[in-house]
């Protein structure tokens, strides 16, 4: 799956989804979420569609949506990216790593490879 | 608060200087020194970080009475065009602020520094308070997500923790220190030498020096070899570590090691969330580490080209400290004497400053004051003996005493000026100057004899032109036996010998016989603003005295009402032509 890039707003949609152990409709959604207007629901939803998030079902006339994501595995991604982030902004300061490696590519390596013929 | 600006622009400067030299000539000490010494050459440069070296060596003379010190700074010679090019950029600042119309003068000299100053705190704390929070959001969120792991390879000290929020092994924690693995299966062997790389790191404390040279970057965060010097500390850490760790393998060992490497920055590639947009200084690196590794164990001979090197790079940034630091001063100096306006008062020297001189005989008296105000000119301060500042308080015998706070609060009140920094120096110098000039032309108003002290003889000067010797200056100083009072004597004297006084060596000698001062620095570092202000204006101003015993007669005239400095003295018309003539002659 490609990286998240979920907002926050998407998020609390998200949050719904998982609390259901069932699909849901906007209407459904909504509901839960009413300090939003219908629309903005429905816009959503559509959105976290397109980004692969959730997926689609057509029941009778309305479009019922399920969280695809797995709720543990967003949140370890999230934490991933925090630690990355945290580590590239100051920590790299003030710990030590075997190697660094951000800017590195594959063929990099079989540069590497190839020049101490290892 | 200047002098911590001082400080840190001394210290960022000649850091920064360092820094850029040692990392330009990275590619030559590559080669000459090993890598431990190439990692270590950075804590002299750090250290050039946090200590502004100053070195002034001492010249010593001696004559009959003392041993004169003066004091010489190691770089005068290059930091003088710095101080005439700061002393010109001055110049043009006061020449716009003056152009304003008086009431939008509000702008000066000691706000500015305020706001550097602020500014510069504001960053250093952001900055660190950032950093911080960052290493402990994310220790913490390492831990959490993370479990223990056990291995016998380690002391017992280091905890070890696998984790699957990381590409490569790291350590971190200075007083507990935790390694943590990526979650994917090591091989004994692979982790072995993970773990003796780590426990390199670890024995050296190389996490300290990395916290150090964070430090570093963030009191001198503005600067940007700073960032350099940091650079090259994590890389050179990298290259010893390998150094040390491959430095007594076989060469199948080395190339497990390497390969090892290898494979974890594969890995590290592969599962990359990183949106880091760094070029491949990371590919370069990783390549170094391997030649050094492959180089193997350098020979000691290393060990004496390293030295050397260290030794001219020491020396070397010893040299370019002081240049700045004496930069600095001198532009600092100047600066505040050139720039005033209003009377009021700029850095921490402020204007006007009282010269005491004494004779320590039979014990220590004020027997001669000069106030200086370093932009309008010098008054000679006559002081009687019996002249009282106010009740139970007289300058003369008080000053040097305890009460000499309380002494200069009266003298102020009494003259009506404000007295910023004083200095009390040991009169003998005064020989020592008039007699290394060979006499010091003095004009006599009115024919003086008096007795010398070392024989005993009357002593006659003439009205009109003489030359005074040492001895003679002393004598004519400090006796009271004069017919019309000390007063015109010691302001002709002053005025003839003030230029020759306030020249460098002269001022280092009187600043090395100072017997007490708050004047912080050498009195030497003045000489210049000196030397203007006793070309501007002299005159003399005249102690106002309680008593009713006035020591001549003569005296009377001049005593019971208090005299502003550099007023006019209208009730003298002798004075005031006489302040006219000197002041021609001196300019």
């Amino acid at each position: 799956m490609k990286k998240n890039s979920i907002s926050s707003a998407e998020l609390e949609i998200m949050q719904v989804l998982w609390r259901s152990d069932k699909a849901m409709s906007v209407q459904e959604v909504h509901k839960s979420l009413s300090k939003w207007a219908y629309k903005t629901v429905a816009t959503l939803l559509m959105r976290l569609h397109e980004k692969g998030a959730v997926s689609v079902e057509k029941i009778g006339k309305a479009n019922y949506y399920t969280a695809i994501i797995d709720k543990e595995v967003y949140k370890k991604e999230q934490t991933r990216t925090l630690i990355s982030d945290l580590y590239d902004g100051s920590v790299k300061e003030l710990a030590v790593s075997l190697l660094k490696s951000d800017g590195m590519t594959q063929e990099d390596i079989e540069d590497i490879r190839k020049m101490f013929e290892l | 608060m200047t002098e911590i600006l001082k400080y840190i622009a001394v210290t960022s400067l000649s850091g920064g200087l360092l820094t850029v030299i040692l990392f330009v000539l990275r590619p030559v000490t590559r080669r000459i020194l090993s890598p431990i010494w190439q990692y270590y050459i950075w804590l002299i440069v750090i250290f050039i970080w946090i200590v502004p070296i100053s070195l002034k060596y001492y010249v010593y003379t001696h004559d009959s009475l003392a041993d004169y010190r003066t004091e010489i700074s190691f770089t005068e010679s290059a930091s003088r065009p710095v101080a005439e090019m700061g002393s010109r950029i001055v110049d043009k600042y006061k020449a716009d602020i003056n152009a304003l119309p008086e009431e939008e003068r509000d702008f000066d000299i000691i706000n500015i520094f305020s706001i550097i100053t602020l500014v510069w705190v504001s960053g250093f704390i952001c900055i660190l308070s950032v950093k911080i929070f960052r290493y402990i959001v994310f220790k913490r969120a390492l831990y959490k997500n993370s479990l223990n792991c056990r291995t016998d390879m380690l002391p017992k000290q280091i905890v070890l923790r696998k984790t699957n929020m990381l590409g490569a092994p790291l350590m971190i924690g200075i007083f507990k220190p935790i390694i943590y693995l990526p979650d994917i299966d090591i091989s004994e062997e692979s982790l072995s030498y993970i773990l003796k790389h780590e426990l390199v790191h670890y024995k050296r404390r190389d996490i300290l020096y990395k916290w150090l040279a964070m430090f570093i970057g963030c009191i001198h965060w503005f600067d940007p070899a700073v960032y350099v010097l940091i650079k090259c500390i994590d890389e050179d850490c990298e290259i010893s570590c390998d150094y040390t760790v491959s430095r007594d393998m076989t060469c199948e060992e080395r190339q497990s090691y390497m390969n090892t490497l290898l494979d974890i920055a594969e890995y590290s590639v592969k599962r990359s969330v990183s949106l880091s947009t760094q070029m491949s200084g990371n590919k370069k690196l990783i390549m170094r580490r391997f030649t050094a590794i492959r180089k193997g164990k350098r020979k000691l001979s290393s060990f004496g080209a390293g030295l050397i090197a260290a030794v001219i790079v020491l020396s070397g940034s010893v040299y370019g400290a002081n240049i700045v630091n004496d930069c600095i001063t001198a532009v600092k100096a100047e600066a505040e004497y050139k720039y005033t306006t209003n009377n009021e008062l700029y850095f921490s020297y402020g204007n006007n400053i009282l010269l005491i001189g004494t004779l320590d005989k039979p014990r220590p008296l004020a027997e001669f004051a000069i106030i200086i105000n370093c932009k309008n000119g010098i008054s000679v301060l006559s002081i009687p003996a019996e002249a009282e500042l106010q009740e139970n308080m007289s300058l003369r015998y008080d000053f040097m005493g305890e009460k000499r706070e309380k002494v200069i609060d009266a003298l102020e009140n009494k003259l009506g000026i404000h007295i910023d920094k004083y200095a009390v120096f040991n009169a003998n110098a005064l020989k020592t100057i008039a007699d290394k000039t060979d006499g010091v032309d003095t004009y006599i108003e009115h024919k003086i004899v008096f007795e010398d002290t070392n024989t005993g003889i009357e002593k006659e000067f003439p009205k009109g032109i003489n030359k005074l010797y040492g001895d003679d200056i002393i004598d004519m100083l400090f006796t009271k036996d004069t017919e019309y009072g000390n007063a015109e004597f010691v302001l002709n004297l002053f005025s003839g010998c003030l230029p020759m006084l306030f020249e460098r060596e002269n001022m280092a000698m009187i600043g090395s016989n100072i017997i007490s001062t708050d004047i912080e620095g050498s009195l030497a570092d003045y000489s210049h603003m000196l030397k203007q202000a006793c070309y501007k204006r002299v005159c003399l101003m005249l102690m106002p005295c309680n008593t009713t015993e006035p020591s001549g007669e003569s005296m009377t005239e001049y005593y019971g009402y208090k005299q502003r400095l550099f007023g006019l003295y209208d009730r003298q018309p002798n004075m005031k032509k006489l302040r006219l003539q000197l002041t021609d002659i001196a300019e």
